[in-house]
């Protein structure tokens, strides 16, 4: 099952790279929550007792990152994001193609050499380091601010199963501390972009590019 | 106790953020800002006095490393915020800022200050990275306050480039509650810096290793080491400047204790940490030296000479030993003493000639004889000339870097420092000793603005001269808590 939901999240990543409408990244990132908030609720009635916190980690999630965020970002977009089609820095085949390349790279050497020393029975691990390189690829692949947002919510998602697939989970006053900081950070972030767009008429990145040396 | 480091900054906080008028939100600011000094104060000298963990709690704990931390925010924070209430009112009489923004501002600055006291006295490796992530977020709303073009420029990379890196940190963080439940169980104290450092030599070396690379990395963010350190001059030049001197001399100094704390739990298995910080303070030593000889910003200026500085301290703490960490403690508390006091002066300079550009800014002796003289001041002591603080903890640095690593290390050491030294002189030269051009008014008054300024010169000159017996008790004290691995 979990292998499953695993999949489903990876690729819900990967399309990420593959598709240049806001709208439909945001709902990708969403699915991709989705997924993740089950891979918990799985994690957590799987054991021979129930376990409360892995529980509500996957109710929060559900709550936080299916429901709220994308919400606030697609109300955000609406708003701000001025073209439909976002602009690249590189172009869609070379970026899904070295998406792929990313995930090879953590299956083949950064999980079995690098970090040999972590023992992860589950396939999660990988799938969870690939996910945080992909969004930080994602935020660079972009030339728009309100991408880097879903990027950076997206390595959040990778380092939130990474500590599943690690530890088992953090402790929860401090999944908590992090889900706050993330939904504080996402809203800083929108009423930014809102700013930016007020004061350049764009999103493009590429504009924001005046400091220098 | 220590929770009124947090409460009575969010409390004023939320004070100014009261639909009142201006008068309100600066008494409210003043008052609050003097009762957290005066708390900070009190708990940090207790601390180094008592040379012991003092009020230890669930998520907050203060011992003598953290005390030092507590010390600095304490007195340049105080500083910074009410240096504020006078800048706020210049920048409303040159028309830079809508009187009804000034309460969400001192708001911010207070929540950014709490913020910064919980990142040094959380107990907790997890408590510790929301805390300085929060930071970010907290400094980016400040870094972007007037909403110019290069301000939102500067803050938007600024929390974006932290965001990104201290989300490595979170990896090494995952790492080392990997590497600890296996020996301390699968709850919070695993977490725990008190529980940790008794066990650090019985953590995974190699795991720990890992860890301490991502978190070198994500931290290191923060702090502005070299290759990482793009966003810093941009958020410090862009910055209001009571936030850049919180910026530099307190929020820097926070991310390198999180470096500081991760290293003592690291150096139990091996000295890979040490030398990893080696080489991340000669690159930011030598990485920022071309920027400053080429500098025409002087907030740009400075915000690569604190780059520099962070290089040294990292450098410091990376050769360990007596020595090592006397000289990188020292650097840090005078660091940030004469960073702040060189940001606010010369915020008042770049307030009077409206412009941050070097050539721009002629004959500052004769248009603001006091505040010149401390900006001289302040500088020669970032430069690490005698008699000021700075001399000395570099001279500890260098001679620990000669004894520890070989001549190669130090002379390096020493050309970068008298490089960049001789580069700040040559600028500020060309500020000091030149001829006001005839449109501005000459003159100022003794006001309570540069009395706030010359405290912490005072202070440095006095270290730099005179060194207590008590200060010397206390600071060899924290030493060897670190030297011992963070146990007592």
């Amino acid at each position: 099952m979990t292998e499953v939901l695993a999949f489903v999240f990876l690729m819900a990543g990967l399309l990420m790279l593959s598709g240049r409408i806001v709208v439909k990244n945001i709902t990708l990132l969403a699915i991709q929550s989705a997924a993740l908030s089950g891979i918990a609720f799985y994690l957590g009635f799987a054991g021979s007792e129930i376990s409360w916190h892995m529980m509500f980690m996957g109710g929060l999630t559900l709550a936080v990152k299916v429901i709220v965020l994308p919400m606030l970002l697609y109300r955000t977009a609406i708003r701000v994001v001025v073209y439909r089609e976002v602009p690249l820095s590189i172009g869609m085949g070379p970026s899904l193609l070295i998406g792929v390349l990313l995930v090879a790279l953590t299956y083949v050497y950064i999980v079995p050499v690098l970090l040999i020393e972590i023992h992860s029975q589950t396939m999660l691990f990988p799938v969870a380091l690939s996910t945080v390189l992909l969004g930080c690829f994602f935020m660079v692949s972009r030339r728009s601010a309100f991408n880097q947002i879903i990027g950076i919510i997206e390595m959040e998602n990778g380092l939130f199963l990474c500590a599943l697939a690690v530890t088992g989970g953090m402790p929860l006053i401090i999944e908590l501390g992090i889900f706050f900081d993330l939904l504080v950070g996402a809203i800083v972030m929108g009423i930014m972009t809102h700013k930016i767009r007020g004061t350049f008429d764009t999103l493009d990145t590429k504009e924001l590019s005046r400091l220098k040396g | 106790m220590l929770y009124l480091l947090l409460l009575i900054p969010a409390l004023t906080a939320v004070a100014c953020f009261l639909p009142l008028n201006t008068r309100w939100w600066e008494r409210f600011n003043v008052v609050g800002s003097i009762l957290t000094g005066t708390a900070a104060l009190y708990i940090s000298l207790q601390t180094l006095q008592a040379g012991s963990p003092l009020w230890p709690g669930r998520f907050l704990m203060v011992d003598q490393l953290s005390a030092v931390l507590v010390f600095i925010i304490g007195v340049i924070g105080t500083i910074c915020c009410l240096y504020t209430v006078t800048y706020l009112r210049a920048d409303r009489a040159n028309g830079e800022m809508d009187s009804r923004k000034t309460g969400w501002f001192f708001g911010l600055v207070q929540l950014f200050v709490g913020t910064m006291y919980l990142a040094v006295l959380a107990d907790n490796l997890g408590v510790m990275w929301v805390a300085i992530e929060g930071t970010t977020i907290v400094s980016a709303l400040l870094v972007g306050f007037y909403g110019t073009r290069t301000s939102l420029e500067a803050a938007w990379k600024y929390i974006i480039i932290c965001t990104v890196g201290i989300a490595f940190a979170m990896l090494g963080i995952i790492l080392t509650f990997h590497a600890a439940r296996g020996v301390l169980g699968a709850e919070e104290i695993s977490l725990s810096w008190r529980f940790l450092y008794p066990v650090a030599s019985s953590l995974n070396p190699n795991l720990m290793k890992l860890a301490f690379v991502f978190v070198l990395v994500g931290y290191g963010t923060k702090a502005g080491l070299f290759p990482m350190h793009t966003w810093l001059p941009d958020a410090h030049s862009q910055a209001p400047s009571p936030v850049s001197a919180l910026l530099s001399g307190v929020l820097l100094n926070c991310a390198i204790y999180a470096i500081i704390r991760f290293h003592l739990l690291a150096s139990a298995t091996g000295d890979f940490s040490g030398r990893l910080l080696v080489l991340f303070g000669i690159m930011s030593m030598v990485g920022a030296l071309p920027f400053i000889l080429v500098q025409k910003d002087i907030k740009r200026l400075l915000a690569y000479s604190s780059v520099e500085h962070i290089g040294i301290i990292v450098l410091g703490v990376g050769l360990g030993g007596t020595l090592g960490y006397t000289g990188a403690l020292l650097h840090m508390v005078n660091h940030a003493l004469g960073k702040s006091v060189l940001f606010l002066s010369a915020g008042t300079l770049t307030q009077s000639y409206h412009s941050k550009l070097i050539p721009r800014i002629k004959g500052i002796g004769q248009l603001l004889p006091i505040t010149s003289a401390i900006f001289m001041a302040s500088l020669l002591a970032i430069g690490g000339s005698p008699p000021f603080g700075l001399f000395i903890s570099e001279l500890n640095v260098a001679t620990r870097g000669f004894e520890a690593s070989g001549p190669v290390l130090g002379f390096i050491f020493l050309m970068v420092v008298a490089v960049v030294f001789t580069g700040m002189i040559y600028f500020a030269g060309k500020m000091y000793f030149s001829n006001l051009p005839s449109r501005f008014p000459r003159g100022e008054r003794f006001s309570a603005a540069h009395a706030l300024m010359l405290l912490p010169i005072c202070l440095l000159v006095l270290q730099g001269v005179y060194m207590p017996g008590m200060v010397q008790s206390m600071l060899s004290k924290v030493v060897s808590y670190m030297i011992a691995g963070g146990v007592n």
